[in-house]
């Protein structure tokens, strides 16, 4: 194996699906290595889905899939895979709430058994809802005191507007102290069926066929309900595209003492053939030592103690994202200067040869260490199927990282990266120590050589 | 019932070179990835008094690279072939590694080592580390679980054993590149280090080919390697209030000590810890405090040990009007455990667990190497993984009720409570006298 494109086309080949009767896809990778099965379902439900009244359901329940179902009490579904040493997880996001399971690989069936019944015989009283409520109201509580999170919150506000994904998953207090054990039953009805969802299965197991046997025998006779997703499928969802909105400029003052400037720009969507260069221009900014933020903003300029980025692709659109953390002392707008001209000279001057190679090696080797663990690889596919549209792409965009070209990173760069759509949130500390004031000043006066 | 086959150890290759390194070679051809982990036998521990924070700042230098390239030129060559750089300062150990594509280990190996044989410790790059390590201490004042973790062992410990020396903002300014200079020299030597190579290689010629470059290390450790000894019990409430007036919660972590990773109890109070609050949906406090009650969105127990001392501990958050009904209700789950033990069945669940759990610690190269520098770090070989199974199943019910009975039955606990003390005070002024800080306050 040479390079990111044999790498793709050999594991692409180890992958199989299936899709029941019943509309639910099955995707299957044998993985040997430690003697553990992972297995995800993945709904197509998240907070983009949700309207005024209703905002934070998809979240408040995924809390409830864990508070019991027909067969299964409340928690048991928990308990049983601590039980046997395995560990579970689950996380709602805009586009989708998924449900991870990792267990011995004797286990698989009983796994199966229990994400199925929770698909189909969930069990909701008031007085699981209004425990869970209150849970998750500490929960909201916790991520409000943080001061970084919640001016995250209205940033995205900001950014988002008017569009699915103004609210994050946390959704408003207000709704959630309202919703209804008929609120989440529709919710239920709506958004859980086999239809709607993705079963996602990576491990050591014998033969693909047996682990579609078992979940045919697990999941095989639920019927998707009548008034599923698919049935109101473009009623409940905008699925217009995200037209960002014009640039904005926010300032927050924060109780704690460490400035930080955000500069975001929007993103398409994941399955747009843009997402890719955006992700690979994102990494050459931000990403380690030797990138562009970090060699001149933190160590040639000092304007920073460090720098960094992201990249959000989802389902309609997202976001990218460079941020600086810096000492009280230095000029907010110096940093946020340095930013931008970095993200201009990229889309003007384009990357260097140097770069793109760096980068695929980078990537090549973060996918290799993620193949080491069957929940990552579980993910990757769960995020491609149900985000990106296919999980193919999570193997395609390998072979299209040998093929890219600096004129398209530098055109994708344009496109994006513009100043009329730049957006900037301004974390300002309440109280700043009036020494590094005077310390900013003698800088002023007296430069250092 | 659940059974699970003992686990077999892949084949090792060691060997300990003149210079006093021990290397351990696995090979594991999954994937075409390698990782090395080199372990150093000393920690934040020897962290001199007044300079907390000298080990991890040194590393952070060090890894800036050998005198050979710039800072520059250094993390390029390592990054420009996807390889990363890693590590992490305990406080009596230390490992400083990197992974990389296998087919990159004649590159990056060479590169790695001379870093750590002969690293330049620049004075530039050491104050841009220390402004990056007191910029990092501000923005854990963002999270009140942040505050009291910094806090909790300090209150803890006392400033008079090295856990109860942190790091603050005061000691990382202190440290001078010439502190950073004899640490490096006093200390990191290869005599009782470890090097563990997990990955896509051939032992036999790997170990040929790299023994010469392994073998140029030949400092000679001068300084005193600090352990931290047994601490007292504590025999009454300790409580610290970090006042933060603009919060909606109260974060608490709560607990005391007990006995080191070297007790005789140690796997005894894994299990019971697991019963009492380690085990998430499965423990005690869970049940009663999250699902029961709604009272918050996590709590959980842990033990966390070195190899003298360990300490246990119960971290959660409520809003400012559950309070005391919280901290009554933890004290009625340590309590019931602490006088009537825990049950058969209750056992039997934590045994489960604790040996289902042994495959995920060891799925991929990353996790391997990790075990098995955590196996050195306490004297251990792999028979105690791949006799894991038969030592956890032999545990009775009576040994880990003692286990309770003898160190999770404290009278007194340290207590560290961040939020408002306009309507924290009160409450906690119930279980003792509180020392009230505002919540920048360093913690000693």
């Amino acid at each position: 194996m040479t390079g990111p494109e044999q790498f793709a086309s050999s594991l692409a080949s180890e992958i199989r699906e299936k899709t029941l009767d019943n509309g639910l896809k099955i995707i299957c990778l044998k993985k040997v290595g430690a003697p553990i099965v992972s297995a995800q379902v993945w709904y197509k439900t998240g907070s983009a889905h949700e309207h005024d009244g209703i905002r934070g359901i998809s979240h408040f329940f995924e809390h409830m899939m864990f508070r019991g179902s027909k067969n299964f009490g409340p928690e048991e579904h928990a308990r049983k895979i601590n039980d046997i040493g395995g560990h579970y997880n689950a996380f709602t996001a805009e586009d989708v709430t998924a449900y991870l399971n990792s267990v011995p690989r004797d286990y698989l069936d009983m796994v199966l058994t229990l994400e199925a019944d929770r698909m189909t015989n969930l069990v909701i009283n008031e007085e699981v809802l209004n425990t869970e409520r209150n849970v998750i109201l500490e929960e909201f509580q916790t991520y409000m005191n943080n001061p970084i999170s919640k001016s995250f919150l209205e940033f995205r506000k900001e950014f988002f507007v008017d569009h699915p994904y103004t609210y994050s998953a946390l959704g408003k207090i207000e709704d959630i102290k309202k919703i209804s054990v008929q609120d989440c039953m529709n919710y239920y009805r709506t958004w859980y069926g086999p239809a709607n969802a993705v079963l996602v299965i990576v491990g050591d197991f014998d033969e693909y066929q047996s682990v579609f046997d078992k979940a045919q025998n697990a999941f095989g006779s639920i019927a998707s309900p009548q008034d599923s997703a698919k049935s109101k499928s473009g009623s409940v969802v905008s699925e217009k595209p995200f037209v960002p909105p014009p640039s904005t400029w926010m300032k927050r003052l924060v109780d704690f003492d460490v400035p930080m400037c955000i500069v975001g720009y929007p993103a398409p969507s994941a399955s747009d053939k843009d997402a890719m260069p955006l992700e690979i221009l994102q990494m050459i900014m931000s990403q380690g030592e030797s990138s562009r933020l970090h060699r001149d903003i933190v160590r040639n300029k000092s304007l920073a103690v460090m720098a960094g980025g992201m990249n959000q692709c989802l389902r309609l659109g997202g976001m990218t994202l460079f941020f600086a953390v810096f000492t009280p002392n230095v000029p907010q707008k110096k940093v946020e200067q340095a930013i931008v001209d970095h993200v201009n000279e990229l889309a003007n001057n384009g990357i260097s040869q140097k770069e793109i190679e760096k980068v695929k090696n980078v990537v090549l080797t973060n996918r290799m260490f993620e193949l080491y663990s069957a929940e990552h690889i579980c993910q990757k596919l769960g995020y491609a199927e149900t985000i990106e549209g296919d999980y193919h792409l999570w193997v395609q965009r390998l072979k299209a990282l040998e093929n890219l070209d600096i004129e398209t990173l530098k055109e994708a760069a344009k496109r994006y990266w513009s100043e009329s759509v730049r957006h900037t949130l301004y974390l300002k500390p309440k109280k700043v120590n009036p020494l590094l004031y005077a310390v900013g000043i003698f800088r002023k006066l007296f430069p250092q050589k | 019932m659940f059974v699970q086959k003992e686990y077999k150890f892949p084949p090792i290759i060691e060997e300990t070179l003149s210079n006093g390194l021990s290397i351990m070679l696995v090979e594991n051809h999954e994937q075409q990835g390698l990782t090395l982990g080199l372990q150093l036998p000393f920690g934040e521990f020897c962290d001199p008094a007044g300079l907390e924070g000298l080990t991890e700042i040194t590393i952070a230098t060090l890894l800036k690279g050998p005198k050979k390239y710039t800072p520059e030129e250094f993390s390029e060559r390592f990054e420009h072939i996807g390889a990363a750089l890693f590590s992490e300062s305990g406080d009596e150990h230390c490992v400083i590694g990197c992974k990389m594509l296998s087919r990159y280990a004649s590159d990056v190996i060479p590169l790695f080592w001379e870093m750590i044989v002969d690293s330049e410790f620049r004075q530039k790059e050491l104050v841009r580390l220390k402004r990056e390590m007191i910029t990092g201490l501000q923005a854990e004042t963002a999270d009140p679980m942040s505050i009291a973790n910094w806090h909790f062992t300090s209150l803890i410990c006392g400033p008079s054993h090295p856990a109860g020396r942190v790091h603050t903002t005061k000691s990382i300014k202190r440290i001078t590149l010439q502190h950073v200079l004899d640490h490096y020299k006093s200390l990191f030597c290869p005599n009782g280090c470890v090097l563990v190579i997990t990955g896509d290689f051939n032992s036999i010629p790997f170990l040929e080919t790299f023994k010469p470059v392994f073998s140029s290390w030949n400092s000679v450790r001068s300084k005193q390697v600090v352990i931290g000894e047994p601490l007292n019990p504590i025999t009454e409430n300790k409580i610290r209030l970090l006042d933060k007036p603009d919060l909606s919660q109260v974060s608490f972590i709560l607990g005391h000590t007990i006995a080191g990773e070297l007790g005789s109890s140690r796997n005894e109070l894994a299990l019971a810890n697991y019963i009492i609050g380690g085990g998430n949906f499965s423990s005690r406090l869970m049940a009663h405090i999250r699902s029961k009650e709604g009272k918050t969105y996590g709590i959980s127990s842990q033990i966390s040990c070195n190899r003298n001392f360990g300490v246990f501990s119960i971290a959660t958050s409520t809003q400012n009007s559950q309070v005391e009904s919280m901290l009554e209700a933890i004290m009625t789950v340590y309590k019931k455990a602490s006088v009537e033990g825990v049950t058969e069945d209750e056992l039997a669940k934590a045994k489960q667990f604790a040996i289902g759990n042994m495959a995920f610690q060891l799925e991929g190269i990353v996790n391997i190497a990790d075990k098995l520098l955590w196996l050195r770090q306490f004297g251990r070989t792999i028979s105690y993984i791949e006799h894991f199974n038969e030592m956890i199943s032999s545990i009775t019910l009576n040994s880990v009720n003692q286990a309770i009975s003898s160190y999770l039955s404290s009278s007194g606990f340290a207590v560290i409570a961040v939020g408002k003390k306009a309507e924290a005070f009160g409450t906690l002024s119930k279980y003792g006298t509180v020392e009230v800080m505002n919540f920048r306050s360093n913690p000693f």
